[in-house]
């Protein structure tokens, strides 16, 4: 079944283009999500809500772009509102990070190069899953979504020097567990040998 | 869309390769709940606001035309109302003989020169104009299917009386119907002999005139001249 099949099937509400449309944007939106989310379960609730929408809106697709780009957007949007309605609840979190993070340990020794290059997408995801939801946030619109940090102050409704003060914030935790979850897998394999 | 500062970070351009085209395992589980929420979702929502907005414009329509109508017949009928009120005691004159001339009280004095003569008349039984609140009794048709607003072009409005109407009767007619009732000629008899004795003419200008037997009428002389006998040699004609 082409796109443009899948699309009117969609418009018209047919089941089964429906599921063909979900289990083909299936992996890489809920790989998107789970960049956004905290684990694994939010990301799906984040995905479920994004192709709701995607399937509610699909008649207003003007077929200018790609279809995958409209998707992508709709769920990266409905992630960022999912994080927003809960700021009540991530901000807390997110200050004790914040206060945690300020001084964060310095791993000198590694090069960034090697960092990621020794671990797999699933542990590098869970890094950033690790990370405070507002961290998480700009951390995606900026380098994944490449956005600018006035993209994200308008998107997020803070100050273009909160985005930047976040992002390097999210930098430091980053490396610094990315360093930890290395050490980690280095003594583990020590272990088993 | 584009910070442009990607590549001068190691490590920001190396999570964003990882991470970019990463995808989750599928788990079929998930596609049974998002059936479920879609069966949640009305799925005519679309038409269902189309027949709503369809349904509330013809609605709106609908009111809209019938307060319309209410309006053009009051306007239609609001016109009669104050000039009923402002001749409470107009005297309802029919135009044609069949009504009595006892009821003939009150003549409309501010009339046109076309009726004067009919007002004055003292045994006149028509009179050429009315007031609004008679315009029912009219024989003559209304153009109802074209307009429904009484009046009509040379209607009058009277500042004491109100709107007065101009009938269309021709006053030649009126001044010459004949009242059968009163004769315009009468005589005597004499009843010894059997014989007309006087003999009474009756005109509208003259008044009652007393007419002799022997009075002839004299006919009217002959304007035309009697026609020659042609002669020969004699041209007649134009030439003369």
């Amino acid at each position: 079944m082409t796109e443009n099949e899948l699309i009117a099937g969609c418009v018209r509400q047919d089941r089964a283009a429906q599921e063909a449309l979900y289990k083909r944007f299936y992996g890489k939106m809920l790989g998107v999500c789970m960049r956004y989310a905290k684990d694994r379960d939010e990301a799906k609730d984040m995905l479920q809500e994004g192709l709701i929408k995607v399937f509610t809106t699909i008649r207003h697709f003007a077929g200018k772009g790609s279809f995958e780009g409209w998707v992508r957007r709709i769920v990266v949007n409905t992630s960022v509102d999912h994080l927003r309605r809960n700021k009540h609840q991530y901000m807390i979190v997110s200050t004790v990070y914040a206060r945690e993070g300020d001084i964060p340990d310095q791993p000198e020794e590694i090069e960034e190069d090697s960092l990621l290059g020794q671990l797999s997408e699933a542990q590098i995801l869970e890094v950033v899953q690790g990370l405070s939801p507002a961290y998480r946030t700009v951390f995606n619109l900026y380098v994944i979504e490449d956005f600018s940090h006035k993209e994200i102050a308008d998107q997020l409704g803070i100050s273009e020097g909160t985005s930047k003060s976040n992002l390097a914030k999210a930098r430091f935790q980053l490396k610094k567990q990315l360093y930890n979850k290395i050490k980690t897998a280095d003594e583990q394999r020590t272990a088993t040998r | 869309m584009s910070n442009g500062q990607l590549h001068d970070d190691k490590l920001f351009q190396g999570l964003s390769d990882r991470l970019s085209d990463y995808e989750a395992p599928y788990d079929g589980a998930d596609w049974d709940a998002m059936s479920r929420s879609l069966d949640k979702l009305p799925k005519t929502n679309q038409f269902r606001w189309k027949f709503s907005l369809n349904t509330i414009g013809i609605m709106l329509g609908i009111v809209g035309l019938t307060v319309l109508g209410v309006v053009i017949a009051q306007g239609n009928g609001k016109p009669s109302t104050p000039a009923e009120n402002r001749t409470p005691n107009s005297t309802s004159i029919a135009p044609e003989n069949k009504v009595p001339a006892a009821t003939n009280t009150n003549p409309t004095v501010n009339n046109t020169s076309v009726n004067t003569n009919v007002v004055n008349a003292p045994e006149a039984t028509s009179v050429a104009v009315q007031t609004i609140n008679t315009r029912k009794d009219l024989t003559q048709p209304r153009q109802m299917g074209k307009d429904n607003n009484p009046f009509r072009l040379g209607d009058q409005i009277d500042p004491l009386k109100g709107f007065v109407y101009q009938t269309q009767e021709d006053p030649a007619l009126i001044n010459n119907q004949h009242d059968f009732a009163k004769p315009e000629v009468y005589y005597d008899i004499d009843e010894t002999t059997g014989k007309t004795k006087k003999i009474y003419i009756q005109d509208t200008v003259n008044g009652v005139k007393e007419v002799n037997q022997t009075d002839s009428i004299t006919p009217a002389p002959q304007s035309i001249p009697e026609p020659t006998a042609p002669t020969d040699g004699q041209r007649i004609g134009f030439d003369q």
